[in-house]
């Protein structure tokens, strides 16, 4: 087949597939699990309230950094994010125990936890200073999270979008999303599921894809509108099923799921960068 | 004691209508004698006066007073007399003491008398030399219905001093002086009791309560946190004996008392046990050297069971505590908190 002819077909099948696209970032709900002993007894009735705080100080954080994604204190929801503060597990008999924040997708397959420091040994008997001041605590200390770890082992496993449109020339995928959309600047990484044919029938093969540029076809009369302006991500070289993917006719190829895997936060994102975050020696932080 | 020879001399004293003739005669018969058997009586009322109700040798001036006016009185009466009317006024004092004391008298003041001592006695606590007593505190222990008495001297050395109801057979009492294991004593009339605490009784037992650095942060924490110390008896009862909501280290229920300087090394091994740093430990051990102390509604006993809890406005106990107090003049108790 020939390259237009392939182009139109694409387009075609693309049209075929999503109408509309109108699709909203994934909800994910955050939820705070006071795991100390010590400090459950501590707050008693109160510990809800401190817990719903913390969440909702957490969610805001996160809301801030992480933009594809609709981040809310709650308990319910698909997508739920739950830090857990907990004693240290090597801790064992000692008295002064270190206890630490762990960050975690409920429901989600076992990972590598993401994990840190909270409170050294030496600082575990300090009073905790009420509900108000705990919570800031915990808050403050949420700027010591590694936030590619935090991309990479935690919100990597929440699907940003169940569909994508397989486009053939460069191969690649147009993803419902613009970058402003998600705050997402270009050389994002994402994994993409994808359902792909093969002898067996439809077999899943997952592909990284690296966000490359906004959706501007030279063939514009055969892109459908809706995809102009799109997040268009191409995948990395050298994956296994890469040829595959390559003879396969955009129509037989479904989309399962994208997840993000490495989050470059697009600057400005629609609004203003606050003095406190630009770093003057360059970009903003 | 001859009443019946004395007769004649005091039937006029008996019968008012002789009166007028009784006057003008010197009284006759054994009045000096009558007057002599008084004077025993009077030495024992004052030395049970000055024993039990410290009325007497205790008002020196009082007492020296009254000795000499008597007889300063007598003295230098013929001053202001002439010697007619002395002896007229020296014959009529004789008829009114021949008339009044009778025997009879005598021996009814005799009777009043030893029934007075012999059902009131006292139970006197001295003060230590250049000291102050504490709140001293007695009870009857044979009446159910029998009311605790205290009292607290203000002044230094002076004594606590009770007056009792007594019976020749001697009365139990439980006392208790501030600072001092509680007694009983047995009480007889006469004698009474004499007690000094720093020889007859045992000094109570303090207890150094030791808190946790994790019991003490959630203690200062916000909304703070309640110690109580009960007293639980034989049969659960609790009684309250303190509560503060004033964190510390250390603190003493009962008085204050010297380290014993082995204690540090314990508690330095306990710590290890513990598993707590060194500069934890040392931290620890300094704070736990700041003592204060933490009053008693009631000294504590040897054997008794005390419980210390610590409870913050969550009504949540975080730190908890059960001891027995032990013959011991210090005893050492570690709170820690409860995970």
């Amino acid at each position: 087949m020939s390259k237009p002819w392939r182009t139109i077909l694409g387009a075609v099948a693309i049209g075929a597939m999503m109408p509309a696209w109108a699709v909203d970032r994934p909800a994910v709900t955050i939820a705070f699990d006071l795991n100390v002993p010590r400090w459950q007894g501590q707050f008693g009735a109160r510990r809800d309230e401190l817990q719903a705080k913390v969440a909702a100080a957490v969610a805001a954080w996160m809301s801030q950094q992480m933009g594809f994604a609709d981040f809310g204190a709650g308990t319910g929801g698909p997508q739920r994010l739950v830090l857990h503060l907990d004693v240290a597990s090597d801790a064992g008999s000692h008295e002064f125990k270190e206890t630490q924040l762990r960050l975690e997708l409920a429901g989600a397959a076992a990972a590598t936890p993401l994990i840190w420091r909270f409170r050294s040994d030496e600082r575990y008997a300090e009073p905790t200073g009420g509900v108000d001041a705990f919570a800031q605590e915990v808050a403050l200390r949420l700027v010591d999270v590694d936030k590619q770890a935090l991309v990479r082992q935690v919100l990597s496993r929440v699907p940003i979008a169940s569909e994508a449109a397989l486009w053939k020339d460069p191969v690649g995928w147009v993803i419902p999303f613009r970058k402003t959309d998600l705050c997402m600047d270009f050389k994002s990484m994402l994994r993409i599921e994808n359902m792909l044919p093969s002898g067996a029938g439809p077999v899943l093969k997952e592909f990284m894809a690296r966000a490359s540029g906004d959706f501007a076809p030279r063939e514009a009369a055969h892109a459908p509108s809706a995809l102009r302006g799109r997040l268009f991500t191409e995948p990395v070289p050298a994956q296994e099923g890469l040829a595959d993917l390559g003879r396969a006719r955009p129509d037989t190829v479904a989309v399962r799921a994208v997840y993000v895997t490495e989050y470059l936060p697009l600057q400005p994102c629609n609004k203003p960068v606050p003095p406190d975050r630009v770093d003057f020696r360059g970009a903003p932080r | 004691m001859s009443e019946p020879a004395a007769a004649p001399a005091d039937k006029p004293a008996d019968t008012p209508a002789e009166k007028p003739a009784e006057t003008a005669a010197a009284p006759a018969g054994d009045w000096p004698i009558r007057v002599l058997a008084l004077i025993p009586l009077a030495g024992v009322l004052f030395l049970w006066s000055d024993y039990h109700l410290g009325i007497g040798t205790s008002q020196p001036v009082a007492m020296a007073g009254l000795a000499a006016a008597l007889p300063f009185a007598i003295g230098i009466l013929p001053w202001f007399l002439d010697e007619g009317d002395d002896k007229a006024l020296r014959s009529r004092l004789r008829a009114l003491v021949a008339r009044r004391i009778t025997w009879r008298l005598i021996v009814v003041a005799y009777l009043v008398c030893a029934s007075v001592m012999l059902t009131w006695t006292s139970v006197v606590v001295l003060a230590e030399d250049g000291g102050r007593l504490g709140r001293v505190t007695l009870r009857a222990l044979d009446g159910a219905s029998a009311t605790s008495r205290a009292q607290v001297p203000v002044d230094k050395d002076k004594p606590a001093r009770f007056v009792l109801p007594a019976t020749p057979f001697g009365r139990p009492y439980r006392l208790e002086v501030e600072g001092f294991v509680p007694t009983t004593i047995e009480v007889y009339p006469l004698v009474g009791a004499r007690v000094r605490p720093g020889v007859d009784l045992r000094r109570s037992p303090s207890v150094l309560l030791r808190f946790s650095q994790i019991a003490l942060g959630s203690w200062k924490d916000a909304g703070g946190a309640e110690l109580r110390v009960v007293a639980v008896g034989s049969d659960g009862t609790q009684t309250l004996l303190a509560s503060t909501r004033t964190p510390a280290s250390a603190l003493f229920l009962g008085r204050a008392q010297a380290l014993p300087a082995d204690w540090q090394a314990t508690w330095r091994t306990e710590l290890q046990a513990r598993a707590v740093s060194d500069a934890l430990a040392a931290r620890q051990i300094l704070a736990w050297r700041e003592t204060a102390v933490l009053p008693l509604s009631t000294g504590l006993e040897p054997g008794q069971a005390l419980r210390v809890t610590l409870t913050n406005d969550q009504e949540h106990v975080f730190a908890r505590s059960d001891l027995v107090v032990g013959k011991d003049e210090v005893q050492d108790q570690l709170v820690g908190d409860i995970e």
